[in-house]
């Protein structure tokens, strides 16, 4: 029975990962905007600020209206993934295949989606928690930067969250992908979605993920 | 008198102490290995033996290990919910894990309440509730227990009227890679690959296994014995009964125990007083007894030497043992005394060698028969009935040596009879009767036994091999209601699993990506281990899948497999868990909990999951062969799975594969049986129609068994397909000695009929006697709580009931037919 107890704190964690993933979403997100061509963990950091500062301005109003909720990671977050980016990754070799319209109808989907799944997780934070910053290691000469941050919760092993950034053409950085303890987001969904689609069609998975992100409305 | 005869007669009869003393001494060798011996009841001493599934099974059993454990289920009076109910579990529990050997004990008080609490998921985990928390909803509790994936029939029935608490017994790491390191030596022994080497460490591993495992059963033992000390003193709690795989073996043990000791014992008692009253002579009594008991404690030693162990199938070996070395002594006692009467003036020696001169090639015959007859099991292909094949055929040269020479040795020693004592055995009715409808009433005798092998015959057609071993208890046995409650209320008895494999994921690598940038940023990304991405929603999707077809099966009780887990999981996030989760879930886990939670049920290294799902074996109507074959069909057919991405596997395929095997194992010894015999009669009496008049009789007995069993519904089991041969082999004894003695009687009486007369009013006693004692002896076998046992012994007598009215009627009716002796 207490294996049994500990799955369930385990699952909790986990979930709490994604919080963790949400939480460093909107704070990278909020961050780009407000500095100009800062480096990646400076974005990052400084977005933490305006984030935190925002769900405590508001935490009621997106509490009780996920429209509003939606409609701010929508403004301040969206734009700063590199969605298309992470959209072709995660479909590989489909992305060649697929029409313009699917490819759209995807991308959409799948924004929908994370920000649906991931977005409400946010309102886990009560600040209890810290974020850790470690050294950021520039790669491909200098358009890509790791961001190795650690989430801390109290009483529990800090949760490694790193962030993979893009340097735009117009010097802003992008996230195209994050990793929480080593998991990968795109390699994550990059094998599901290839798994889907071997069995039941890009267009299948297109509805799926357009069916699922209207559930969560 | 040839050399044989000259040295037999001169150190068994003429100067018989030295071959005493000699006997003496072997009887001590074998006495003192005797403590050897010993008895085996696991699993796998009642499989077929080569069984490739066996070894599949015994590779999972490695691969996916499970823990040992008891099970006590409880149908309180007050409801399973009832406050009252709840504190008594408590101190039951409590009382329980103090028992020696328990590791842990979990109870439904110990179950997590995940329906019930308010806040997040986050204060959910953090405060969960349990039925010990005084303000928790006991009716929003019972839904929760009795409909969870993975503690309802469990932990709680599905009805609530009955809990089970969980008792999980110290585990034994030493003993398990002992047994592993000893199956895999063994299979590179079969399979001639194994070294000189490698063949000394195999024994070295056999004894080690052999020791650990009778220490290991020990331990098991004296656990079980307190765990039910326990339950006596909580019987105010409600129906108790204990139940799980340990148990079962435990109880099996001590039942052969029991019935060895306890028949052994009766038998011996009744043959006893059986001698006592035919013979009416100490000398008479004391004889044969020392004879079973020089040949019982001879073969035990034998076994304890040979490090042979008796399962449930051998467990009547001794009772066997009495009664065979005490038929052919009986043979030896009634010849000799009829030598006393025809030769009164005749020297004792000299009587003594006449009679082990007269009766050596009878004897011989009839334990070459009986041998084949246990020889005939070899060809079945079930492991403990080859065993017990083997080990009757030798008990069988151990009786005929100790027959021809302890028997005239003492009898040498012991002088002649005194003048007083009666040489005759008691006169009879029933023989003389016999001998009447026989001569006079012919066609009755033939159109009675065609009528009789008819219906044996269409009995026979009706035989079939479903069975349960829950079947092998009496009704009123703990053990049958302990196992009858668990079966079907908390899930089923008979492990089943199903083996699901999946193709290796691909691997992503930077190439995959044509466009540079794409391959810079895939490059860039670390891809960690693949092991982490393992958990798909597809492989989940699978999962799911089979978990549900098996458990829609009729017969099929709880199932457990990854989809429990992940459905306890998703019910606790509120929502399905998709690959980035699955993936951090999996990594995040500490490696022990992955250890006890996912190792039963997922090996990432194999890419293939287990699901282990219990079989209710009570169910009467249960076809084992129909639903293994439904879920083979099942899997590939509606499921869609490729025949090599999955493997149905556990007991109850191996369980299944032994009752297939009864039929061909029962017309493959039987026919053998027939055959041998035929042939040892056509080689004896060096004649056709003998050989055929002497098989008749036994043949007739061996249809009417079966033909029983089938009109009854009785089915084949391990223990019953033995009876027919058994019988068949035993039996014809009768007619070698009806037979031999009419041969050398009809010269001297000239007349059929008149030969026929006095072969029944001698040999035929002899048989009335033997046979007689014969099926008193099995009769009582009747009195044991194993069904096996009672059918054995029931079935036998009844053999042989049938063997020696047909021997006295059908056999002599078919001589004076058939005129095998010329007119």
């Amino acid at each position: 029975m207490t294996v049994f107890l500990r799955l369930i704190r385990v699952v909790n964690r986990t979930v709490k990962m994604s919080q963790h993933f949400a939480l460093g979403l909107v704070i990278a997100m909020g961050c780009a905007s407000a500095i100009a061509a800062p480096t990646a963990d400076e974005m990052i950091q400084s977005t933490v600020n305006q984030l935190i500062s925002e769900l405590r301005e508001r935490r009621a109003e997106l509490e009780a209206d996920h429209g509003a909720l939606y409609a701010l990671v929508e403004e301040l977050v969206i734009p700063k993934i590199a969605l298309n980016k992470v959209s072709r990754l995660i479909l590989g070799s489909h992305w060649k295949t697929a029409s313009e319209e699917q490819r759209e109808r995807f991308t959409m989907g799948f924004k929908n989606l994370l920000m649906r799944t991931y977005a409400t997780a946010m309102f886990e934070y009560t600040g209890d928690q810290e974020l850790r910053f470690g050294e950021v290691t520039l790669r491909a000469e200098g358009r890509i930067a790791v961001v190795p941050t650690e989430v801390v919760l109290p009483a529990q092993t800090p949760v490694p969250v790193d962030y993979y950034c893009l340097l735009t053409a117009d010097g802003h950085w992008q996230i195209y992908d994050i990793q929480v303890d080593g998991i990968s987001l795109i390699i994550s969904f990059r094998n599901q979605y290839g798994e889907y689609i071997d069995a039941n069609g890009l267009d299948a998975l297109i509805e799926s993920l357009e069916q699922k992100a209207s559930e969560n409305l | 008198m040839n050399w044989f005869s000259r040295h037999y007669n001169h150190w068994a009869v003429l100067r018989p102490w030295p071959l005493l003393i000699a006997l003496l001494l072997v009887l001590m060798v074998l006495g003192w290995h005797a403590r050897d011996f010993r008895l085996d009841a696991s699993a796998d001493s009642l499989l077929l033996e080569n069984d490739e599934d066996y070894k599949v099974f015994r590779e999972l059993s490695e691969r996916y290990q499970s823990k040992s454990f008891l099970v006590v289920a409880l149908v309180p009076e007050q409801g399973v919910f009832a406050a009252s109910t709840l504190k008594k579990v408590d101190q039951l529990a409590l009382d329980l894990e103090e028992v020696p050997g328990i590791s842990s004990v979990v109870s439904l008080l110990d179950v997590p309440l995940l329906a019930q609490g308010e806040g997040s998921l986050t204060e959910l985990a953090g405060n969960y509730r349990t039925l010990r928390d005084s303000e928790v909803d006991l009716d929003k509790a019972r839904d929760e227990l009795t409909t969870s994936p993975v503690f309802s029939e469990l932990i709680v029935s599905a009805d609530g009227r009955t809990t089970a608490l969980q008792l999980n017994l110290d585990e034994a790491p030493e003993f398990e890679a002992l047994q592993g390191e000893r199956r895999r030596m063994s299979q590179r022994i079969s399979a001639g690959k194994a070294t000189s080497n490698e063949k000394q460490r195999f024994v070295q591993l056999d004894a080690q296994y052999e020791l650990q495992k009778r220490q290991l059963n020990q331990k098991r033992h004296d656990t079980i014995v307190a765990v039910r000390e326990v339950m006596e003193r909580h019987h105010d709690a409600g129906s108790l009964v204990l139940g799980g795989v340990s148990m079962i073996a435990d109880d099996m043990i001590t039942f052969i125990r029991n019935d060895l000791v306890t028949f052994g014992l009766g038998v011996f008692v009744f043959l006893v007083a059986m001698l006592a009253i035919v013979f009416r002579a100490i000398r008479w009594v004391v004889l044969p007894l020392a004879s079973c008991f020089f040949a019982g404690l001879s073969m035990m030693g034998l076994l304890g030497l040979a490090g042979w162990q008796v399962t449930v199938i051998s467990s009547n070996f001794i009772s066997l043992m009495l009664i065979l070395t005490m038929s052919m002594n009986v043979h030896l006692v009634v010849r000799h005394r009829q030598l006393v009467r025809d030769h009164p003036d005749m020297a004792h020696p000299e009587r003594v060698l006449m009679t082990m001169q007269k009766m050596f090639w009878p004897c011989l015959y009839t334990a070459l028969t009986t041998i084949l007859a246990f020889g005939s099991l070899v060809l079945s292909s079930i492991k403990p009935v080859i065993d017990f094949g083997w080990m009757m055929s030798l008990g069988l040269v151990v009786t005929f040596a100790v027959s021809f020479l302890l028997f005239p040795s003492l009898l040498a020693v012991l002088g002649p009879a005194q003048k007083g004592e009666s040489a005759s055995v008691p006169g009879l009715k029933f023989t003389a009767t016999l001998s009447r409808i026989t001569a006079q009433r012919g066609r009755l005798v033939i159109t009675t036994s065609l009528a009789l092998a008819i219906l044996g015959g269409i009995g026979i057609t009706r035989l079939e091999v479903e069975n349960s071993f829950i079947n092998y208890f009496g009704k009123d046995t703990e053990i049958y209601r302990g196992l009858k409650l668990i079966d079907r209320e908390l899930g089923g008895t008979t492990p089943l699993d199903v083996i699901v494999r999946f193709e290796p994921e691909p691997e992503i690598a930077a190439t995959d990506e044509s466009d540079d940038d794409l391959a810079l940023l895939l490059g860039s990304v670390s891809q960690g281990d693949p092991v982490d991405y393992w958990f798909t929603p597809r492989k989940i999707k699978t999962v799911s899948m089979v978990h549900d077809f098996l458990e829609s099966r009729y017969g099929v009780g709880q199932v457990l497999s990854l989809a429990s887990l992940i459905r306890v999981g998703e019910s606790i996030s509120k929502a399905p868990f998709d690959t980035f989760e699955l993936a951090v879930l999996y990594k995040r886990m500490p490696d022990d909990l992955k250890a006890a939670l996912l190792s039963p049920y997922v090996s990432i290294e194999r890419d293939e999951v287990r699901l282990t799902a219990r079989i209710r074996d009570s169910l009467p109507d249960l076809r084992r062969n129909v639903l293994l074959q439904e879920i083979q069909s099942g899997l590939e057919k509606e499921l869609n799975l490729e025949p090599e991405a999955f493997q149905v596997s556990g007991l109850v395929v191996l369980y299944n594969n032994m009752l297939q095997s009864l039929f061909s194992s029962q017309i493959m010894s039987l026919g053998v049986v027939m055959l041998g015999i035929a042939l040892m009669l056509l080689i004896l009496f060096r004649s056709l129609r003998l050989a055929v008049i002497g098989i008749a009789p036994n043949l007739l007995a061996a249809a009417i068994i079966l033909g029983v069993m089938g009109w009854a519904r009785i089915p084949l089991d391990m223990m019953t397909i033995t009876i027919a041969s058994i019988t068949l082999g035993i039996a014809v004894d009768n007619s070698i000695h009806y037979i031999y003695r009419f041969r050398s009687e009809i010269g001297r009486v000239g007349d059929y009929v008149e030969t026929l007369h006095y072969c029944h009013a001698n040999i035929g006693r002899a048989i009335f006697y033997t046979a007689i004692t014969i099926i008193a002896g099995f009769s009582i076998l009747v009195l044991s709580n194993f069904l096996p046992t009672i059918y054995f012994g029931v079935f036998t007598a009844l053999g042989m009931a049938m063997a020696l009215l047909a021997s006295l009627t059908l056999l002599p009716r078919l001589i004076l037919w058939l005129r095998p002796f010329g007119r």
